[in-house]
């Protein structure tokens, strides 16, 4: 590239936050609940842990891979088949990302505001600033991000505090929910929830060095993991157990509930607000990512000429799937079952790899060492 | 040139773009009729009879002058009736003559008869929740007499808007005590779950025409063992009063599940509200505990939540509750110097022992004779079980009738009013 | 048909991105050779690109090169025609001169040039002809009697013992008093000078002329700035002269590091400007970076400094202005004391600043001298009128056509009564009424003297009244209105406001088509639109986005003045603080005497 972009960790941690946290509007705190019934902050904190320590185990391997990102590191492995293979997988898991969110997004603000406009219509919203953040580039994006995201989150807390009168400490009773094995064994798979981790390997380049993403990391996963326990426990504490496992939208319904007085109520319209922006947002940097993948897998010179292609794909993919419900079954059975897999152990894999072979060649040079 | 050109061609495609989009969701205000109410009875030749009342923008806001001047002043809404087999088909029925489009968005209240409540209503909260124009804030009614004839009912006359007048009364359980708050939320949350049972609130229209009707015969105060009834013993229909709105809330009906199971009368409603910690303030009548035919008015407010712990013993749980009260002095008829911190003891011992006394009896009446938990008291039972599963082996709602209670009332007179002595009659 | 297929192609297919080199404020200074070095590696790249391309156009569109190759030849001659005339240097004989400038500035037919012709004397029998030139109306005329054309006409006749090739060195040393002089052997150093209120001074025998400033045109007097009028401040405001305004600014800024390099705009108009910034404080680059692009501008008159900003600024479709535009001497040097770059121009009261971020678009003049918490409060409402004066009117089609659930209850039903009688959907009446707003508003401006405010009032009343009482609008959309038209008011900027008069529009229109979604993704579209922009390599989100330090110091919100110790992190100023840590050491000075009479005791004690 000509131009070399940088930026700062808050850029990248308000970045990951926001891909990690925007599933609290759509699902994240009806899935706890699917698994771990009134316990499902003890899930929340579980898995939070674990993200952790794969985040630990990552920025270990790191060492030495400075401002390198995952498919430079297939390279590295690999070759040229290590990238494309690493580089296809990645670019069908962003296009997932991005497919899979806009569908969800759409259809969800087809149920709360805009009942009767087509999905397509509602889509071409998403759509249109996804495309235009492809042609303004990650750089604008990310900044808007360092603005948005906290606005986002003060207007999520908001609302969470709002609610704090109707929460009952005796909701999320008894302890363990649905028994330790569903939430220590089974849920050990809800690990995928952090899968969109994955962006901060992504955005390695542009972090310059391994201070700065262990930085992010940590701190971006701090945030993500307040922001997931206090919605978790929240809408359990709220909305009471057999009921939370109903609700398509897990905090539209708590914004609902706000009322103070005649006056400030009826204010759940401007949760829309929060919830689109947090979409565009999400939607557009999965877009991105899924563009910049495609061409560092094909080295090609720009990834401009991509967007509207991979826009129809994109567009195409969202609307595979027939109802609502499956693209809700398709995620919660499989895809935040099973994507830990590509984003922490696919990682792992690569980083090891990549390692194995650096210390090979290392010994290949001065063999007299070992 | 090519900038002019790509600009007029995105307002183009803009222009182009809002007019197709023009006819998807947008709805002009005054293209909808707002619903202020929806009455269910069991219909006649159908599933359901539904009532609807619909606000008149132009009346309720009192700028229609030609409206204005009827007798009994203009009409803020009105009312009509649909016999269909569901909510949404008799909406869709309604739609055809009434000229503007339903929205049921700012719908205050949900009313059911009793003999549709007693027979369950499972069917149609399920379609309501579904809905996003219900909203989780109205409150859901009981009538003893049929929503229709509660709903045609309704005309405030201290409010212009229906609306208001449904906030404003539904709303009057923290100065009275006799009725609860019983938002949509709630129930529904309630009937699905196992810790607590919903209740409702109750409503009917008045039986009396003229204050000369006025009877006692369905008030339960002879029940209680008193010589006359308290302000509390009565039920929606039977208040004794005339003049007022023929439409009238008081008391609770009491669900199990999704169905109706019997009602509360005011007092009990009170007790209701002390249980559950959602007690405001209103004043209460104690007999004067030295004369015993004199009146005490005081007024009582719930200071902290109530305490509460339930122990097993062997099969049967044993619930404990502690009330913590404050109340101020608001009448003394018999004219005993009260106010003397010695005898101030006295009148909160007697505050308390009738309190303690109503709120025995209202909670075995709901164990033995509704046998449903609208309290709430699973809810510490839960912290006793490790797993979702086991509590709902534990099976509380079938245990709930063998209860044993315990009450504590802790009843503080803080202030005496303006009067700090009260000077005995001089005769 | 032809057009609209190539602009349809445009818009979907991929063009390559020109690779210009854009401007990006760099950190330090140790980075300059680098980046010179790269600056030199991407011209030569970019020639070459260029002539890449141009081979490849060459192979597709033949014309094109016929085209530029004949433009230039037309170039070409045309330069020729121009050098074959101009006189470079001066002649020694002076009607050589005379001769000249009479046909550089028309004489005959121009009327107010005027040429005295005068003898002077050299030694006792040798005298010299000579004459000046100036143009009248633009220079004082005491100041040529007194000064010039009496002593060289009379003093002139004091004996001198000198020979007849120094002449001009003799004019020069003793026989002109005044004290602004410029020697030169240029014609075109004259002839600006003259147009510019000099007197140019030609003798015979001499290969040099002089020229004299003796500027004294009527010029309007130092007043109170119109359009930024604060309540606590200085009330100087700038007015159309030049030196008068660096003098104005020099006046609060006794610095000699403050320097006021020229530079002249213009072709016809040779205007003069002043490129002001401190020496040991702005960046290099930002000062280089603003004379490169001041000295590249190619034109046949700039007037005033607004199109002076036009041709500076980096994004010409931005709905934010880049640049602030103050006529106020001390924003100008708050300014330049924090490491910024300003441009005053001749014959314009306002001073360009550049770099310019959004939130330096929402502070007033007034800000620095209020009190903390004032300011902050002041501030904290302008960002309430911005928000109102860009989504009101949107919100309120949004809600009214998409959100009805949102509006409490009695308000619904109270607009659903005032709209009874109202035939247009509320966008057509919004956009009405917001039309007439600016009629009104736009009317205002042009109606002469006193009438004009009044107008305005009375006009926005009646209509308003008679609007609703005809139902052509209902009451509450007046409200939201003129809410709305307040607002704007408030915005410090008037770029800015008129940005916002423009985007509304934009977002009653998306708030119409699809409620709040469509506001939201105007404002991620608009965000993304600002967040990529940069004015003189500052991001123009500056210290919010990217994140830098200090941004609740001075930018959105205002730390106590004390606190205020950094200049802006986004300017990577030569000098990064403004003040030490402790700027108000009497908060210190009473532990630091207790410590130091401590001290001497102790001191005294061993002594003894």
């Amino acid at each position: 590239m000509n131009k070399k972009i940088v930026f700062g960790n808050w850029e990248a941690i308000t970045v990951i936050i926001n891909m990690i946290c925007t599933k609290i509007f759509i699902s994240f705190p009806r899935f706890m609940v699917e698994d771990a019934g009134t316990a499902s902050w003890l899930l929340t904190i579980y898995i939070s842990i674990l993200a952790f320590i794969g985040f630990y185990i990552i920025s270990g391997l790191y060492k030495g891979f400075e401002g390198k990102d995952p498919i430079e590191l297939a390279e590295l492995a690999a070759g040229n088949t290590g990238r494309v293979a690493a580089g296809i997988v990645l670019t069908l898991l962003m296009l997932y990302f991005t497919a899979y969110h806009l569908r969800l997004y759409a259809e969800n603000l087809k149920i709360i505001s805009l009942s009767i406009s087509p999905i397509s219509y509602v889509m071409l919203f998403f759509v249109t600033g996804m495309l235009v953040s492809a042609k303004t580039g990650l750089e604008s994006l990310v900044r808007l991000h360092s603005i948005y995201v906290p606005v986002i989150a003060t207007g999520y807390l908001i609302i969470l505090l709002a609610v704090l009168p109707l929460f009952r400490f005796e909701n999320i009773l008894p302890v363990l929910g649905t028994g330790p094995y569903e939430i220590f064994i089974k849920g050990f798979s809800r690990l995928s929830i952090f899968a969109e981790l994955i962006l901060l390997f992504l955005m390695a380049p542009y972090l310059r060095s391994n201070r700065n993403l262990k930085i992010s990391g940590y701190t971006a996963l701090g945030f993500s993991c307040f922001f997931l326990l206090t919605g978790a426990i929240t809408y359990i504490g709220v909305m009471t157990y057999p009921v939370a496992l109903e609700r398509i939208l897990p905090i539209y319904p708590m914004s609902r509930l706000i009322d103070y007085g005649r006056f400030f109520q009826r204010i759940e319209s401007v949760f829309v607000f929060i919830w689109a922006g947090a979409g565009l947002l999400y939607i557009s940097v999965a877009f991105y990512f899924c563009l910049e993948v495609f061409r560092k897998t094909f080295r090609l010179e720009y990834s401009r000429p991509l967007a509207l292609p991979f826009a129809a794909i994109v567009s195409t993919i969202a609307l595979l799937s027939p109802s609502l419900m499956a693209s809700i079954q398709i995620d919660s059975q499989y895809f935040r079952r099973w994507s830990w897999i590509l984003s922490f152990g696919l990682t792992i894999i690569i980083l090891m790899a990549a390692r194995i072979k650096k210390s090979r060649k290392a010994t290949e040079k001065n063999p007299t060492r070992c | 040139m090519c900038l002019i050109k790509k600009i007029s061609l995105l307002l183009m495609i803009s222009i182009l773009f809002s007019m197709f989009s023009g006819c998807f969701d947008r709805r002009e205000i005054d293209e909808l009729a707002y619903v202020m109410a929806v009455g269910l009875d069991k219909g006649k030749t159908n599933a359901l009879r539904m009532t609807l009342q619909i606000a008149i923008p132009s009346a309720a806001t009192g700028g229609g002058k030609e409206n204005g001047g009827g007798e009994g002043g203009s009409e803020s809404s009105y009312e009509i009736t649909v016999e269909t087999p569901t909510i949404y088909s008799g909406i869709n029925i309604a739609n055809t003559f009434v000229s503007r489009q339903l929205n049921l968005s700012h719908t205050k209240a949900l009313i059911f008869s009793e003999e549709l409540a007693r027979e369950g209503v499972k069917p149609y909260i399920n379609a309501i929740t579904r809905n996003r124009e219900f909203r989780p804030d109205m409150n859901v009614l009981v009538s003893k007499t049929s929503a229709e004839k509660f709903i045609r009912n309704v005309k405030p006359r201290l409010e212009a808007n229906t609306a208001r007048y449904y906030e404003l009364t539904l709303a009057g359980f923290n100065y009275t005590g006799f009725i609860a708050n019983t938002d949509f939320h709630k129930f529904y949350r309630q009937s699905v779950a196992i810790d607590q049972q919903p209740v409702a609130i109750l409503a009917a229209v008045s039986s009396y025409e003229g204050s000369e009707d006025i009877k006692l015969e369905d008030s339960t105060y002879k029940d209680k063992g008193r010589d006359l009834p308290f302000e509390g013993d009565f039920k929606a229909g039977k208040i004794p009063n005339s003049g007022g709105l023929k439409a009238e809330v008081m008391g609770l009906a009491v669900f199990r599940g999704d169905k109706m199971v019997g009602e509360l009368d005011g007092e009990e409603a009170g007790m209701y509200l002390m249980a559950t910690g959602e007690y405001n303030y209103s004043s209460m009548t104690f007999l004067d505990p030295v004369t015993k035919n004199n009146f005490i008015v005081l007024n009582v407010k719930q200071s902290r939540m109530p305490q509460q712990r339930i122990k097993m013993e062997g099969d049967n749980p044993h619930i404990y509750t502690k009330l913590i009260l404050e109340a101020d002095i608001m009448s003394i008829q018999s004219g005993i110097n009260y106010e003397k911190p010695e005898n101030l003891s006295k009148l909160e011992e007697a505050a308390e022992n009738s309190i303690k006394e109503g709120m025995l009896r209202y909670l075995n009446r709901t164990a033995r004779e509704l046998n449903s938990d609208i309290c709430g008291f699973g809810a510490h039972l839960k912290k006793n079980f490790l797993t979702w599963q086991d509590w709902v082996k534990f099976d509380w709602p079938g245990r709930y009738k063998d209860c044993k209670f315990d009450v504590e009332v802790d009843l503080k007179i803080r202030r005496p009013g303006l009067m700090v002595r009260t000077s005995p009659p001089n005769s | 048909m032809r057009d609209i297929k190539k602009m349809l192609k445009e818009l979907f297919l991929f063009n390559e991105p020109k690779k210009d080199d854009k401007f990006i404020l760099k950190e330090t200074e140790e980075e300059k050779n680098q980046i010179k070095k790269e600056e030199i590696e991407i011209k030569q790249e970019q020639q070459k690109k260029k002539r890449d391309r141009s081979v490849i156009k060459k192979l597709f569109d033949p014309n094109e090169e016929k085209y530029a190759s004949s433009e230039s030849k037309e170039q070409k001659t045309k330069q020729e025609d121009d050098h074959s005339q101009p006189k470079e240097y001066i002649s020694k004989h002076l009607h050589e001169n005379l001769d000249y400038m009479k046909k550089v500035f028309y004489v005959p037919e121009n009327g107010d040039i005027v040429i005295r012709e005068f003898a002077v004397t050299l030694k006792k029998d040798k005298v010299a002809e000579a004459f000046i030139i100036l143009i009248d109306g633009m220079i004082d005329r005491t100041i040529i009697n007194t000064n010039i054309l009496q002593p060289l006409m009379l003093l002139s006749n004091i004996e001198i013992e000198q020979r007849e090739d120094e002449v001009g060195e003799q004019v020069k040393k003793r026989l002109l008093p005044h004290n602004q002089l410029k020697v030169t052997t240029k014609f075109d150093e004259v002839i600006e000078e003259v147009n510019f209120g000099g007197v140019g001074l030609f003798v015979d025998g001499s290969e040099i002329a002089f020229v004299c400033d003796v500027k004294g045109w009527e010029h309007r007097g130092i007043e109170r700035p119109n359009t930024e009028i604060i309540i606590r401040g200085p009330q100087e405001g700038f007015n159309e002269v030049l030196r008068c305004n660096t003098a104005l600014v020099r006046k609060i800024l006794k610095d000699e590091d403050l320097v006021a390099e020229n530079a002249s705009l213009g072709r016809r108009s040779k205007t003069p400007c002043s490129i002001l910034y401190i020496k040991d404080i702005a960046n290099d680059d930002l000062v280089k970076e603003v004379k490169r692009r001041i000295k590249s501008i190619k034109t046949d008159y700039v007037i005033d400094s607004g199109m002076l900003e036009q041709y500076l600024e980096d994004h010409t479709f931005l709905p934010a202005p880049q640049i602030i535009a103050t006529e106020r001497p001390d924003r100008v040097a708050a300014a330049l004391t924090e490491g910024k770059v300003a441009v005053i121009m001749h014959g314009s009261p306002f001073a360009l600043i550049m770099p310019a971020t959004n939130y330096d678009l929402m502070h007033s003049a007034e800000d620095a001298f209020l009190r903390f918490p004032y300011t902050n409060f002041l501030r904290t409402i302008r960002i309430v009128a911005i928000f109102m004066s860009l989504l009101l009117p949107g919100l309120y089609v949004a809600i009214t056509n998409y959100h009805h659930e949102m509006i409490p209850t009695d308000l619904l039903l109270a607009i659903e009564a005032a709209r009874e009688k109202v035939p247009f959907p509320s966008v057509v009446e919004i956009l009405i009424m917001e039309f007439s707003f600016e009629l009104i508003r736009e009317a205002g401006i042009r109606i002469p003297g006193p009438i004009g405010p009044t107008l305005g009032i009375i006009g926005a009343l009646i209509l308003g009244q008679a609007a609703v009482a005809a139902n052509i609008v209902s009451p509450i959309l007046i409200i939201i209105v003129a809410v709305t038209g307040i607002g704007s008011f408030a915005i410090p900027n008037y770029s800015l406001a008129i940005a916002f008069r423009i985007l509304r529009f934009v977002y009653i229109f998306l708030g119409a088509i699809s409620g709040f979604l469509g506001i939201t993704t105007g404002l991620f579209i608009q965000g993304l639109w600002l967040t990529s922009a940069k004015s003189f390599g500052v991001p123009f989100l500056a210290p919010f986005a990217p994140r830098t330090k200090g941004g609740f110091a001075d930018e959105l919100t205002r730390a106590p003045i004390w606190k205020q110790e950094t200049r802006p992190d986004y300017l990577n100023t030569k000098d990064l603080k403004k003040q030490p840590k402790i700027s108000r050491e009497w908060t210190q000075a009473e532990e630091k005497t207790k410590k130091q009479n401590e001290e001497n005791k102790n001191a005294d004690n061993s002594k003894e």
